[in-house]
């Protein structure tokens, strides 16, 4: 097998030209954003605004950061401005219904329109009532009703009067009513007198009495019938002036809205509601007056005009709004979404009507779009439930949350629902996007349409040009600085270290943005003009410094052999393993001594992380990888007869990956070939079934992470680290790095499979098997194989031992007489 | 009760207000308060039970008939004077009430008789008497009481509407005595409210009217005289008024009854 060589400093990182920029600044760019390699989005987006059906909402999933907002709204704003305007909604009073408002259609602007009409109308009406209501002939036709009445009832009573005194008798008042009395000239006959006429006459005058009392006990029974009359006459002159004056406005209002069958209808609920309301008008009239006599001034304070169910409560007005309307709500609370009814105090009650009802983010996007942040929505209590609601009916239906659950029955209000046409799109990462489709059956009914944000973008010369403009578009829009060719390089350089691979660059523009305002920042501190590369790097540096101090803690307890790492000499089972740690956006490199012992026993390898439960699944899986390859490659023909102990030494926290996997397996070549293992290097890479070794994660942090242990120390030339061959394009590092290597004091070196790895690590050839499948002698394999097989004979010759220790106590017992 | 002390021992010029159970003697009896204040008069309210009423009370047909239910109740004496006590108690506490806030000097007297003849007896002594609208005859837009009395006193009757007393002032000019009382009358009523006055004479009394307006307009009254080509036209004119009040002399005392408004009928 050939040797490893290390790779070359260029190999180590992949760094822009900027002498291939066609320009020197940011400054030379036209900074319109360009599109950073979102073309599925894009597209899906695109499909989505214009699927103008059912369920074909947007969720547009992505890690926070690549700029979803943007995109959607940029994507949507465009698609928005070419399709019609929004309508104007209004709701207004449902006479039959008062707990019912109706909600009213009208075209873009005509909502302000009709509300405007309405209350000039009610002001007419209350003029033009009030008026004819005071008019010569109202009064002349009112009075000569009245005064029939009374003429009707004086005459009768006249009448009756007369009869009596025909009779000799007189009616007069009493406390209570009226009564006949019998006169003697123009006096009442006392009764003595009475008692003293002739019983004929006495007969006489009690008939007289009598049949006059009937007469006066029909005529007093006939007045409630008069008054009723009287009021009928009353109402019906009432009526007739009211709907002269009525016809006239209302058809004035009408002739302007003649196209809408609905505002029709309801000007002629109007109509008939006012014409049962007249007193309504005339009293508000009164008030009016009283308030501007200065005779009540607080008349028109009451609260709640009786004249306020004739106002239009306009909740959408869309006047203003040029093609389809964008709204994005910040805070989609229930309310906020799907409107609410507020309340009033009055005369110390809560009341409400339909002037109170208010719209919420639907209402408001109605026709058009509705962009929401899917966790907020989710995290707001029934927000979701509200909206798919709505989706799903087609329609915006305003009651509180205590009326969903049914936990109140206080009267209010249930106003018309608002039929619904918006095209809703979430914003939201991954992880929810795959749970809600999980877990929630509607919602694939009612996202249909997925816009999936890559993370990370293919790195090619164009896409240095693309991200420049970017760069170029952040600058103009955030009033920075501009960037010479060399920032511009340095800072896709760091897009690559962001991902972690030298043929991609991040899509998480916001990093972006962030470390521009921080270049920017160290500029305007260096008094430069333009950003350079230094202020850049200077950025990224203090981003660094200020959220290592948990890794250079660690290192320095390292330093400190707290925790112990060598990195000089050679060591029997033991090596240096690479971890990363990640704390908040921080992520470093650690290295871990990882150790391995064998023993005797029946091919068992203990994971002493998984024996007390602190190794995650994966790291589980890696190690029982790594002993069945060790079954495989030694114990094809004969069973291992050793236990083997691997441990992540001073891990006193859970271990997960598979990325030491190959690592453990070279401590444990190392422990049953007893051959030791240069410390000066360490190893990260997960390794298969047949010895292959597998790329990991993090490589560039785990480098960087030994390199700066070995550097403290002082770098002796022989330090370096084992990556796996198929993470070499992820290679992103430091110039630090590159420059140790470049002198060759620090060394990379890439492995494909064990046999490489180990020959590095022993500097003893792993060994190739000849045809008998024998490994030559001085390899490792052979060194492995010797001591597995002299472990397997003296366990043989164990059990041989113990088989004839047993048969000898067997037979012994069978020689044991029988007691017979 | 040293009002009414005071009204008993005083000089004889007050204003005597018949009081009854309508509501309109309440009315009457504020317009009165209000000219006796103007006038510097004492007022002395009289409220007279009615002896017919109680001789009523004796027949066996004394039944009233109810002017809500219509149904016959027997009239029980007991309860007619019992009646006539509380009214006239709550009589007096108005008068009280009412002449209190006018400053006057007040009596209120109960009388037992017949109503029309009490009232003109008492009144022979007054300076004017005041008189709700409605009596105790129904049927009647002007009660009988307040007819008989404004045609038969000796001094001015204020039949009250339920309007306060407030001008124009209508005078009608017939020529006679009672007409030359009713123009004096209007002017010492017109002069503290400022208000105007207008004399209705007939063509044949134009002279006269127009002297006594020149007088009126030389003491500062606004006055104007309208010439009524006859009595009923002058009856049509009057009937036809809604506000302001109307002073005439006894003679056509009997046009009360087409009047809407407060009047005053002076002998």
């Amino acid at each position: 097998m050939s040797p490893i060589n290390p790779l070359s400093p260029e190999a180590l990182s992949r760094r822009c030209n900027p002498e291939e920029f066609p320009f020197e600044t940011t400054e030379d760019l036209d900074g319109v954003v360009a599109l950073i390699g979102q073309e599925r989005p894009v597209s899906a987006l695109r499909f989505g605004v214009k699927m103008r059906r059912q369920g074909y909402n947007i969720y547009a999933l992505g890690p926070s950061g690549v700029g979803k907002h943007t995109l959607v709204r940029r994507i949507i704003e465009e698609r928005a401005a070419q399709e019609p305007p929004p309508s104007d909604w209004c709701y207004v009073n449902n006479f039959s219904q008062p707990y019912r408002p109706r909600i009213l259609r009208l075209p873009q602007g005509r909502g302000r329109e009709f509300k405007r009409d309405m209350a000039r109308l009610v002001e007419d009406m209350q003029t033009a009532l009030s008026a004819a209501f005071e008019s010569e002939e109202y009064q002349a036709r009112r009075r000569a009703i009245e005064s029939e009445f009374q003429d009707r009832q004086q005459a009768t009573l006249m009448q009756l009067q007369e009869q009596a005194r025909q009779r000799g008798l007189t009616l007069l008042r009493t406390p209570a009513g009226l009564a006949f009395a019998p006169l003697k000239g123009d006096e009442v006959l006392t009764p003595d007198e009475f008692e003293k006429l002739p019983e004929e006459e006495q007969k006489r005058i009690r008939a007289d009495v009598e049949v006059m009392q009937e007469e006066l006990q029909k005529v007093i029974s006939q007045a409630p019938r008069w008054e009723r009359e009287l009021r009928n006459q009353v109402r019906a002159l009432n009526q007739e002036i009211a709907s002269i004056v009525l016809n006239d406005l209302i058809s004035e209002l009408a002739g302007s809205y003649a196209d809408m069958p609905a505002v029709l209808e309801y000007l002629q609920e109007v109509r008939r509601d006012v014409q049962e309301h007249l007193s309504d008008f005339l009293m508000a009239g009164e008030k009016q007056r009283q308030a501007s006599d200065g005779e009540n001034p607080l008349a028109l304070l009451d609260s709640v005009s009786p004249l306020r169910r004739y106002q239009v409560n306009l909740l959408v007005d869309s006047a203003d709004v040029k093609g389809a309307p964008v709204v994005y709500e910040s805070n989609p609370t229930y309310t906020n979404l799907n409107g609410r009814i507020e309340q009033m105090a009055q005369m110390g009650a809560l009341v409400t009507d339909f002037m109170l009802i208010k719209p919420g983010a639907l209402h408001r996007a109605n026709g058009g779009y509705l962009i929401l942040d899917a966790l907020k929505v989710l995290s707001n209590a029934y927000a979701w439930e509200g909206l798919k609601r709505a989706l799903e009916f087609g329609e915006v239906r305003i009651e509180s949350v205590l009326q969903i659950l049914s936990l109140t029955s206080t009267v209010s209000l249930e106003p018309e629902p608002m039929p619904l046409d918006v095209k809703v799109v979430l914003l939201g990462d991954r992880l929810l996007y795959y749970l809600l489709s999980q877990y929630d059956p509607d919602f694939n009914e009612l996202f249909k349409v997925a816009a999936d944000f890559a993370d990370e973008v293919e790195r090619t010369p164009e896409m240095h040009l693309a991200y420049a403009q970017l760069i170029s578009s952040i600058v103009r829009k955030e009033g920075l600085r501009p960037l010479n060719r060399y920032a511009v390089g340095a800072v896709i350089d760091h897009a690559a270290r962001l991902v972690s691979d030298s043929e991609r660059l991040t899509a998480q523009i916001q990093a972006i943005v962030d470390l521009l305002q921080e270049a920017n920042y160290w500029a305007a501190e260096a008094n430069a003009t333009v950003i350079n590369a230094e202020h850049v790097q200077q950025a990224i540096d203090a981003q660094i410094f200020r959220l290592d101090r948990v890794a250079k803690l660690i290192q320095s307890e390292i330093l400190r052999r707290t925790i112990h790492i060598d990195t000089t000499g050679e060591v029997i089972g033991q090596i240096n393993g690479l971890s990363v740690l990640q704390l908040g956006n921080f992520t470093f490199g650690q290295p871990s001594r990882i150790t391995a012992t064998v023993r005797m026993g029946r091919g068992d390898v203990v994971n002493i992380e998984r024996e007390v439960n602190l190794s995650g699944p994966i790291h589980s899986k890696g190690v029982l990888i790594l002993a069945s390859f060790l079954n495989a490659r030694y114990a094809s023909e004969q069973p291992l007869a050793l236990s083997a102990s691997i441990v992540f030494e001073q891990s006193y926290g859970a271990v997960e990956g598979d990325s030491a996997s190959s690592t453990e397996l070279y401590a444990l070549l190392s422990a049953i070939g007893r051959i030791p293992i240069r410390q000066g290097l360490a190893v990260t890479g997960s390794v298969d079934q047949y010895g292959r070794v597998q790329a990991i994660g993090g490589v560039n942090e785990k480098i960087e992470g030994f390199f700066d242990l070995c550097k403290a120390r002082g770098l002796t030339g022989d330090q370096g680290v084992l990556i796996p061959e198929t993470n070499v394009k992820n290679l992103m590092l430091r110039n630090d790095v590159i420059e140790a290597v470049a002198a060759g004091k620090f060394h990379i070196y890439p492995v494909s499979h064990i046999d490489e790895g180990i020959e590095l690590l022993t500097g003893m050839p792993a060994g190739v098997p000849n045809k008998q499948g024998k490994y030559p002698k001085g390899t490792v394999n052979r060194a492995v194989i010797d001591r597995l097989e002299k472990m397997a004979k003296k366990r043989r010759a164990l059990e041989s031992k113990e088989q004839a220790q047993k048969e000898a106590k067997s037979g012994a017992n069978e020689e044991t007489p029988k007691l017979e | 009760m040293s009002g009414q002390e005071r009204g008993e021992t005083s000089s004889p010029g007050y204003i005597l207000v018949a009081l009854d159970a309508s509501p309109y003697s309440a009315a009457a009896l504020a317009a009165a308060a209000e000219i006796a204040a103007a006038l510097n008069l004492e007022l002395r309210g009289i409220y007279v039970e009615d002896t017919d009423l109680l001789h009523l009370c004796g027949l066996p047909f004394g039944f009233e008939i109810g002017s809500f239910t219509a149904r016959p109740r027997r009239l029980v004496q007991s309860h007619i004077e019992r009646e006539f006590q509380l009214r006239a108690a709550q009589l007096r506490k108005i008068m009280a009430e009412i002449a209190g806030r006018q400053r006057l000097s007040w009596s209120f007297k109960v009388v037992r008789g017949r109503v029309t003849s009490e009232l003109l007896s008492a009144s022979s002594e007054a300076h004017m008497v005041s008189l709700g609208r409605v009596g105790t005859t129904p049927g009647k837009r002007i009660g009988s009481t307040a007819q008989a009395v404004a045609r038969n006193t000796q001094r001015p009757v204020l039949v009250h509407a339920q309007q306060p007393l407030s001008g124009p002032f209508t005078v009608v000019y017939l020529g006679d005595a009672a007409s030359d009382h009713a123009v004096q009358l209007a002017a010492q009523l017109a002069r503290p409210r400022g208000t105007s006055i207008r004399i209705l004479a007939l063509p044949q009394f134009r002279p006269q009217a127009d002297e006594f307006a020149q007088e009126a307009t030389a003491g500062g009254l606004e006055c104007s005289v309208t010439t009524a080509p006859s009595a009923e036209a002058m009856m049509t004119l009057l009937a036809q008024l809604e506000s302001g009040a109307v002073i005439l002399p006894v003679s056509v005392a009997p046009w009360l009854d087409s009047l809407a408004v407060t009047a005053i009928v002076t002998p």
